[in-house]
C-alpha cells in the first residue's frame, strides 16, 4: 500500500535484479583503489533473501527495518493487523541471533508489565527483580496506541535512555536494543494515539502493505510459515551485529556536500507553507545516520544524495507537523514534492 | 506565497529565521523583494576599486595593470562562487612581499609611480580576501591613497571628477557599512536603498565646501596653525655673519636643513649658495664692513646661465637671504640688495620663508673699479712670518700667477681639512699655516685671503653654503646646515671678482650625503613630503589658490573640453579592453580547471548522455537519474561511470590526473 507506492523511493530499491548485475561484490572492484572499508553486507543481503521466504513480497519493509535497526533506531510500523508485522520482527531477531521480546499493548497494561518488577521472595527474604520483556535485543510492541499514555511514556523513555529505573534502581538495557512498535491506523476507538513529540523518537515509520497477488497466492498455497520462523538458523551473532553497527558509524564517509544537501532539506521542512514545524535536530541526525546505514547496504562507504532521498518518505513525515488544512493530504507526497525541489550536489 | 511566508514566520514554533526580534520586520528580511546589504556594499566596493584602477592605470607599468586586473577578476570569481579559496595568511604574506619588493626597487626619481603600483597590488590582494568590515575600510583607504598619488602625477580636471565620484561612493558605502557591521543579513527594499544613498549624499555636500573654505583660509593665517611643530627651538650651528677663527676646536655637524631650493638640476661644482661677503679681518674674525644698497640689476656684460629658484629658507635668526651664486634678483618683501650681491631681509628670519630668486651661474662678477683699500685691509698684529711666506711664494710679476701659486701652496696636500682639534689660539692663522696645518674652510679661506692681500691682490671672503642634495622627487635642492661654507673672491683687474675655493676638494662630507642607505633614502622621502607640505599648503599664496580655481573653472567652461578620441587612442583603449576580456577568460578557464574538475567531468558526462536523449534535472541524484534509463546498455555503462565518479566526489577526494583519465574513459564507453 503506502510503502510500496512511495515513488521517491527510486528504482534502486525496487529493481533488485538490476543491482545484482551492477553491484560489485567486495574484493572484486574493477575500478580504482580499494576502499579502506571492506563492505561486509552480503550477510545482510542473505538475511533479506532468506526472510523473503517467510514474508513474500515484503522486501522493502524488511530492508527498511534493517536500515532502521543498523542505524541504532527504533521502528514504528503503521498498518492493519494481519499483514506480517510480527513475523517481520521475529524474523529479524532470529536471523540476527538476537533475543526477542513481545509486548501486547492493552489499555490495562502497566509500566511494570514492560519494565519488569521486584517481587518478594519468601525463601530468600528479599525482593527479587524480575526483568520485563523490554530486556531483550528486539522488542516488538504490538498496537502501541492501545496502551495508556503512562505506559507509552515508560516505554518511550526506555527507548530514549536505553535504561529503566524501577524502585529507585537503574537497570541498563542490552547494548543492542531496538523497539519495533506497531499501531493500527484505522481503529481509533479506545486508543491513545502517540503524540507527535513521541513520534520523533522513532527513527522511521513504515507501512507493510498488502502482498502482491502472486505472493498472496503463494501464502495461501503453503499456509503460514510462522512456526518455521522460530527454527531458522541465525545468520549473524551479536558480536557481528555490533561490528557492523560500528562500521556504519565510523567508516561510512559523509561529505560536506551531503551535509549541505541534508541541511537544505531540513531548511525546506522548516520553511514552507505546509508545515507548522519542521525537522528537529534529532530528525536531522536521523537523516544522516539512516543515510549512512543505507549507503552501507548499498555496498558503499560514502553517502550519496539518493541515500537520503529514498529514505525521506520514512524518516520525515512523522516528524513534521502539518497545518490543519493539509492534514488530509498524503503527507509523503508533500514531503516528496519538497525534496524534489532541492538540487542535488551532483 | 511570499506573503504567506512573511506572515507565517511570526508564529512559527521552531524558529525559521535566526533572530526572533526581527521577525515582524518582514520587509527587511524577505530575500525575494529586497537587496541584501552585503551585495550592495560589495557592488559599491568593487566600483570603488575599479575607479581607483581606472584613475591610475595610464600612469603605471603594464605589468601592474595586468596583475591588478587578473587578481581583481579572480576576486570577482571568488565572490561569484562565494568561496574564498586562498587563506588569509597567504594573502598577508603576499602583501608583505609586495611591500618588500617595492622597497627593493625603490628609486627616487619615480617614487610616486612605484608607490601607486605597490598600492594597486595591495588593493587587488585585499579584494581576494573574504572581506570583513575592516577590509572594506582598508580598501577605501588604499583607493584614497591611489587617488592622492594620481594628484601628484597629474592634476588635471579628471582628477577632480574621480575624486568627486569617489567621495560620493565612499560616503554611501560607509553609511551602508555601519548597517552591515550591525547585521550582515539585513535586507533593504529599493526605496530604502535610494533613501540611504540620498541621505548620505548630504555628508559630502556639506563637507566639500567646508574643506574648500579651509583650503583657502588655512595658509592665509599669519602664524600657521601648526607653527609650533616647526618652531626653531635652538640656535643652529652653520652660517654666521662673522667668521671667527681659533675659538672652538671641534665643530659639530648639523644635518638639519637650512634651505630647500626648487629649481632645475645643475652641475655640482656650481652649487655655491651666496649669503654674506666679509671684508674686514681683525686677526681672529671676519666682519662685513658697511656697504651700499644697489638696484636689483646685473651688469649686462656678465654671461652665464640664468637660473630661477624658489627657495624655502628655514628660520635661522639672521637676515641674509641665500641664493645661488651670483644672485641677481630676490623677490621678497622688503629685501635689499647690496653691491656685493648679497641680500638682506628687513627683519630676522624667525619663521620659514619662501622667496624667488634669479641667479646667473658664473664664476666672475665683472666690476671695473673697486675700493681697493677696503679689500687690502690687514689686521694690525699680523705675524711677519706670514708676510715672509707670501714673499717667498709670490715670485711672479703677474697677479694671476701669484694668486695661482698661493692657491697651489694651500692645496699641495700639506694642509688638510678637518673639523676636529682646530687650534684654539690668539693667532689662529699663524698656527694654521705653520703648526697644526689643518683646519676647516674658514682657515683655508682666511689664509688665502690674507696671503692674497699681502701680495697686493684685493680679495674678500664669501659665506654661504656649498653643495646640496637634489631631491628628484620634489625637484629641489636640500641644503643642510653642515654644508655651511666660506670661499674667496679675488679681484683680478681685467676680469673682476673671481670665485676661488681654497678649501681642499677632498671634503667628501658633502658627497657622503648623496649616497645612502635605506634610512637615508627614507629621510629623503620624508623630506620631500615635508617640502610638499610647505610648498602646497603652508606657503601657498592666495593668488596661486585663486589661479587654480580659475584654471579649473576655465577648463570646465572651455567648450572644446572633451576626451580626445583620435584613432590611436581608440586603438589603445580597444587593445586594453580586449586584453581585459582575454585575461578574464583565461582566468576563468584556469580557475575552472583547478577548482571544479568534478564539475567539468560531470558536464562532459551530461553532454554525452544528452546525445542519447537523457537529461538530468538539477534535483535528481546521479544514480536515480541513471537507474530510470530504459536502455539497459546505456544504463549499465552510465552506472559504471556514476559509481566511480561518486566514489571520488562524495568522499571529497582530489581528482588525480589518473582519475580524470579513467572517468573520461568511462564516459567515452557509454553507448
Amino acid at each position: 500500500m503506502v510503502a510500496a507506492g512511495f515513488p521517491a523511493c527510486p528504482s534502486v530499491l525496487a529493481d533488485r535484479s538490476l543491482r545484482k548485475h551492477l553491484f560489485v561484490k567486495p574484493g572484486q572492484r574493477k575500478y580504482g583503489k580499494m576502499e579502506t572499508m571492506e563492505i561486509n553486507n552480503h550477510k545482510i543481503d542473505f538475511i533479506i533473501k532468506s526472510l523473503s521466504n517467510y514474508l513474500q513480497g515484503k522486501d522493502i519493509p524488511l530492508r527498511l527495518s534493517l536500515v532502521s535497526f543498523f542505524s541504532r533506531g527504533h521502528l514504528l510500523i503503521e498498518d492493519l493487523p494481519g499483514l506480517g508485522k510480527t513475523t517481520l520482527a521475529i524474523g529479524i531477531a532470529r536471523s540476527l541471533g538476537l533475543t526477542f521480546g513481545r509486548i501486547q499493548c492493552t489499555s490495562d497494561l502497566l509500566p511494570t508489565d514492560i519494565t519488569g518488577l521486584s517481587i518478594y521472595n519468601k525463601s530468600a527474604g528479599e525482593f527479587e527483580f524480575h526483568p520485563g520483556p523490554i530486556f531483550n535485543n528486539i522488542v516488538l510492541c504490538d498496537e502501541i496506541n492501545r496502551a495508556t499514555p503512562k505506559t507509552q511514556s515508560a516505554l518511550l523513555e526506555a527507548m530514549g535512555e536505553k535504561q529503566v529505573t524501577i524502585e529507585g534502581k537503574t537497570y541498563k538495557l542490552p547494548r543492542l536494543f531496538s523497539v519495533i512498535a506497531t499501531q493500527n491506523p484505522v481503529e481509533q476507538f479506545g486508543t491513545f494515539p502517540l503524540p507527535e513529540s513521541q513520534l520523533d523518537r522513532f527513527m522511521m515509520k513504515i507501512g507493510i502493505g498488502y502482498p502482491s497477488r502472486d505472493a498472496e497466492k503463494e501464502i495461501l498455497k503453503l499456509g503460514s510459515k510462522r512456526e518455521e520462523l522460530y527454527t531458522i538458523e541465525p545468520v549473524m551473532n551479536k558480536e557481528e551485529v555490533a561490528r557492523i553497527h560500528a562500521d556504519i558509524e565510523k567508516n561510512v564517509y559523509v561529505s560536506d556536500k551531503i551535509l549541505d544537501y541534508a541541511l537544505a532539506i531540513i531548511e525546506a521542512t522548516r520553511n514552507n507553507e505546509y508545515f507548522t514545524a519542521g525537522l528537529s535536530t534529532r530528525g536531522a541526525l536521523t537523516l544522516i545516520s539512516t543515510a549512512k546505514a543505507n549507503a552501507y547496504f548499498h555496498s558503499r562507504d560514502f553517502v550519496i544524495p539518493e541515500d537520503i532521498k529514498e529514505l525521506s518518505g520514512y524518516t520525515i513525515p512523522h516528524r513534521v507537523l502539518f497545518k490543519e488544512e493539509y492534514e488530509a493530504l498524503d503527507k509523503k507526497e508533500i514531503v516528496k514534492s519538497l525534496i524534489e525541489a532541492i538540487p542535488t550536489p551532483a | 506565497m511570499n506573503k504567506n511566508r512573511g506572515q507565517g514566520s511570526g508564529f512559527r514554533v521552531q524558529g525559521t529565521q535566526n533572530s526572533a526580534i526581527r521577525i515582524p520586520q518582514s520587509e527587511f528580511r524577505n530575500p525575494k523583494s529586497a537587496f541584501s546589504i552585503e551585495t550592495i556594499v560589495k557592488i559599491i566596493t568593487y566600483l570603488v576599486g575599479m575607479l581607483g584602477f581606472i584613475a591610475v592605470f595610464r600612469h603605471i607599468d603594464v605589468f601592474f595593470n595586468i596583475a591588478f586586473l587578473s587578481l581583481f577578476s579572480l576576486s570577482l570569481y571568488f565572490e561569484y562562487s562565494k568561496k574564498f579559496y586562498i587563506p588569509r595568511w597567504v594573502l598577508n604574506s603576499l602583501s608583505l612581499l609586495v611591500i618588500f619588493f617595492s622597497f627593493y626597487r625603490f628609486k627616487l626619481s619615480d617614487l610616486v609611480t612605484q608607490i601607486i603600483e605597490a598600492l594597486l597590488i595591495l588593493l587587488a590582494i585585499k579584494f581576494i580576501e573574504d572581506k570583513k568590515f575592516r577590509d572594506y575600510m582598508q580598501i577605501y583607504a588604499i583607493v584614497l591613497f591611489l587617488l592622492a598619488g594620481l594628484g601628484l602625477l597629474s592634476l588635471d580636471i579628471t582628477f577632480i571628477v574621480y575624486l568627486l565620484i569617489l567621495v560620493f561612493l565612499l560616503t554611501t558605502s560607509i553609511v551602508l557599512l555601519t548597517y552591515y557591521s550591525q547585521d550582515p543579513n539585513l535586507y533593504f527594499t529599493k526605496q530604502t536603498v535610494i533613501k540611504i544613498v540620498l541621505k548620505s549624499m548630504y555628508i559630502p555636500l556639506v563637507a566639500i565646501p567646508v574643506a574648500v573654505l579651509m583650503f583657502v583660509i588655512l595658509p592665509r593665517t599669519q602664524y600657521p596653525i601648526f607653527h609650533f611643530i616647526n618652531r626653531a627651538d635652538k640656535a643652529k650651528t652653520g652660517f654666521t655673519d662673522n667668521v671667527r677663527l681659533g675659538v672652538v676646536s671641534d665643530i659639530q655637524e648639523d644635518s638639519s636643513a637650512i634651505l630647500r631650493a626648487n629649481m632645475e638640476k645643475i652641475e655640482d661644482n656650481a652649487l655655491y649658495w651666496r649669503g654674506i661677503v666679509l671684508d674686514y679681518f681683525d686677526g681672529t674674525s671676519w666682519k662685513s664692513s658697511t656697504k651700499d644698497v644697489t638696484s636689483m640689476s646685473f651688469p649686462s656684460s656678465s654671461k652665464g646661465k640664468s637660473v630661477r629658484q624658489i627657495i624655502y629658507l628655514e628660520p635661522y635668526e639672521n637676515r641674509y637671504l641665500f641664493a645661488l651664486d651670483k644672485p641677481v634678483y630676490i623677490f621678497y618683501r622688503g629685501a635689499r640688495k647690496y653691491d656685493d650681491f648679497t641680500f638682506i631681509s628687513t627683519g630676522y628670519i624667525d619663521k620659514r620663508i619662501r622667496y624667488e630668486a634669479v641667479s646667473i651661474i658664473t664664476d666672475t662678477i665683472s666690476e671695473s673699479k673697486i675700493e681697493e683699500s677696503k679689500y687690502l685691509q690687514m689686521p694690525d698684529n699680523l705675524s711677519p712670518e706670514i708676510a715672509k711666506l707670501v714673499k717667498r711664494i709670490t715670485i711672479h710679476k703677474d697677479e694671476t700667477k701669484n694668486m695661482q701659486s698661493i692657491y697651489a701652496f694651500l692645496n699641495d696636500g700639506t694642509y688638510k681639512y678637518s673639523l676636529k682639534n682646530l687650534p684654539v689660539t690668539k693667532n689662529p692663522l699663524e698656527d694654521f699655516l705653520f703648526l697644526s696645518k689643518f683646519g676647516n674652510c674658514e682657515y683655508f679661506a682666511s689664509a688665502f685671503t690674507i696671503m692674497l692681500r699681502l701680495a697686493g691682490i684685493p680679495s674678500r671672503v664669501v659665506g654661504g653654503y656649498k653643495g646640496g642634495y637634489y631631491n628628484d622627487l620634489g625637484g629641489y635642492y636640500l641644503v643642510p646646515q653642515k654644508n655651511a661654507h666660506v670661499w674667496v673672491e679675488v679681484y683680478i683687474r681685467e676680469k673682476g671678482w673671481v670665485r676661488m675655493d681654497p678649501t681642499p676638494a677632498t671634503i667628501d662630507h658633502f658627497a657622503s650625503l648623496m649616497k645612502g642607505d635605506i634610512f637615508f633614502r627614507l629621510s629623503v622621502l620624508l623630506d620631500a613630503v615635508n617640502y610638499y607640505w610647505y610648498a602646497m599648503i603652508i606657503n601657498y599664496n592666495f593668488e596661486k589658490q585663486l589661479s587654480i580655481f580659475y584654471s579649473i573653472k576655465s577648463s570646465i567652461k572651455k567648450p572644446n573640453f572633451k576626451f580626445s578620441f583620435n584613432k590611436v587612442d581608440i586603438a589603445k583603449y580597444l587593445v586594453i579592453v580586449l586584453s581585459l576580456a582575454g585575461i578574464v577568460f583565461a582566468i576563468r578557464a584556469a580557475v575552472r580547471f583547478d577548482n571544479s574538475k568534478e564539475k567539468k567531468i560531470l558536464s562532459l558526462f551530461q553532454k554525452v548522455i544528452a546525445k542519447h536523449g537523457y537529461k538530468k534535472t538539477k534535483t535528481q541524484g546521479l544514480e536515480e537519474f541513471v537507474m530510470q534509463m530504459p536502455d539497459e546498455k546505456i544504463r549499465q555503462s552510465s552506472y559504471a561511470f556514476v559509481r566511480e565518479f561518486e566514489r571520488l566526489y562524495f568522499k571529497d577526494k582530489q581528482l588525480s590526473p589518473d582519475d580524470i583519465k579513467k572517468l573520461k574513459y568511462l564516459i567515452k564507453s557509454i553507448r
